[in-house]
């Protein structure tokens, strides 16, 4: 079965497609969440609600092969929601990757540090562009925003994560 | 941000350890979101001649609790049933033993209590009882034949919930049972409902007006600094009432220590006979004091 017939069967109902879609980029999902709140817990709630409110409005899905910028799309918006109601975000140094050498670990959480401080917006646009790897079509497509409204605002994050890294660095 | 960092950071991304409960959560996900689709689909289907059906049942089993008990045992209109328990007090579940209490997921105006067995939900909720309380409005909600959390359940993210003021692990003298308190921001109507496969007790809310702004006077202990030392307290008072105290129970004060509670009263000289009546139970010991409160505060920490 191609991808695009088990989109298809999914949105007719079939929850096990629905299921196999989804656990296919399981772990992609949790690391985007993760990333934008460093809790372990709180990247399982978005994830479980991404994928509730992925399963009840999956007929509003109109293009198939879109399936997982859609649903990456409800996850950014629900890590945005809840970043909006919750306090500061407080990451775990020891639930990083432990291969990781030591000074580039600092330097990592001084990354993270200063993208935690970002606009949620920006710094949406920067886990998804830097960490993730995606294009900036691709981004643009997640947030649904026009390709330069994505320029301009990772050209300002970027000025500003320079700025913060600069200050950590002195 | 030089190349370098960036290279650092996708490497961290791509490394990032998967919480184990990941695809357990996403399971139970799936499951809260079909039983969504079935019910709503059920809803489409018979709108009109099952809410008349409803309204006569809903009656039925609040005014006649026989009703009740003997519906329990069907499938589909069993879990109705357990529904529509509107008393005080909803009592439900199986005999288990060594699960765990959690994922708890929480919406605007729900509460999801599920329960695992390694790393698997199980299909039939353990025994559990939830009662209602004012003074300050509250759920307590008592679990049995569990012996652990799950992460998710430790220190519940409430935060969602639009109802909630506070939501915390209370203390029970039985290593096989655990008991949560749950104090709301306001009076809600309380619906329990009990799913199965998985297993769930659902809790779910609805704001009711104020009914009353009457204080009571509560006959409780001063505050301990452990809820260990309340539940001793608590267990001690339930001996003396021989287990008949319906407002027997242990909160959390305001600044983060336990008490327990004997008995709340409309009036200061009711609460005093009270406290006469425990005392002449061989309490006499026992650092008994009366607090006067309103339906929605927080007991206060007090100390002798």
């Amino acid at each position: 079965m191609t991808f695009i017939d088990k989109v298809a069967r999914a949105k007719k109902g079939d929850d096990e497609a629905f299921a196999d879609l989804v656990m296919e980029r399981k772990d992609r999902l949790y690391r985007i969440a993760y990333s934008y709140v460093g809790s372990r817990d709180d990247a399982l709630d978005i994830v479980s609600e991404t994928i509730y409110n992925a399963y009840i409005s999956l007929h509003k899905l109109r293009q198939h092969e879109h399936f997982y910028t859609w649903l990456t799309r409800i996850l950014i918006n629900r890590a945005l929601t809840y970043t909006k109601k919750r306090r500061q975000v407080e990451r775990d140094a020891a639930e990083m990757p432990t291969e990781i050498e030591e000074t580039s670990r600092e330097s990592l959480l001084d990354l993270y540090a200063a993208i935690d401080r970002l606009p949620p917006e920006q710094k949406a646009i920067v886990i998804l562009k830097y960490l993730c790897d995606m294009t900036l079509a691709e981004v643009a497509e997640v947030m649904q925003y026009p390709l330069g409204t994505v320029k301009t605002y990772l050209h300002r994050a970027l000025k500003e994560l320079r700025l913060e890294l600069k200050e950590d660095e002195k | 941000m030089s190349q370098q960092t960036r290279d650092t950071a996708r490497h961290a991304f791509d490394n990032l350890t998967v919480a184990p409960e990941l695809e357990s959560t996403i399971r139970l996900a799936l499951a809260r979101a079909t039983s969504f689709r079935r019910r709503q689909a059920i809803l489409r289907k018979s709108l009109l001649s099952v809410a008349a059906a409803f309204l006569i049942f809903t009656v039925s089993v609040n005014a006649l609790p026989a009703l009740g008990n003997t519906m329990e045992g069907l499938p589909v209109v069993g879990r109705l049933v357990s529904a529509l328990r509107l008393d005080r007090m909803g009592i439900g579940g199986q005999v288990t033993d060594g699960l765990h209490v959690g994922p708890l997921t929480f919406t605007r105006n729900s509460i999801t209590i599920n329960f695992t067995e390694g790393d698997s939900l199980v299909d039939k909720a353990p025994w559990y009882k939830i009662t209602e309380h004012s003074h300050p409005y509250s759920l307590i909600i008592e679990v049995h034949g569990v012996r652990g959390l799950h992460p998710s359940a430790q220190n519940p993210l409430f935060a969602s919930n639009a109802y909630i003021k506070e939501m915390y692990r209370s203390v029970i003298l039985d290593d096989s049972a655990l008991r949560y308190v749950i104090v709301f921001n306001r009076p809600v109507a309380v619906e329990v409902r009990e799913l199965a496969t998985p297993a769930a007790v659902q809790v779910v809310l609805a704001a009711v007006p104020y009914a009353s702004a009457d204080a009571a006077y509560i006959v409780r202990t001063y505050s301990q600094a452990s809820r260990g030392s309340a539940g001793e307290l608590e267990e001690s008072i339930s001996a003396a009432l021989e287990w008949q105290g319906e407002g027997v129970r242990v909160l959390r004060d305001t600044q983060g220590g336990y008490l327990a509670e004997a008995g709340s009263f409309t009036t200061e000289l009711a609460a005093q006979e009270f406290v006469a009546k425990l005392r002449a139970e061989g309490l006499t010991d026992l650092p008994l004091t009366i607090e006067r409160r309103g339906p929605n505060d927080i007991p206060r920490q007090l100390a002798p």
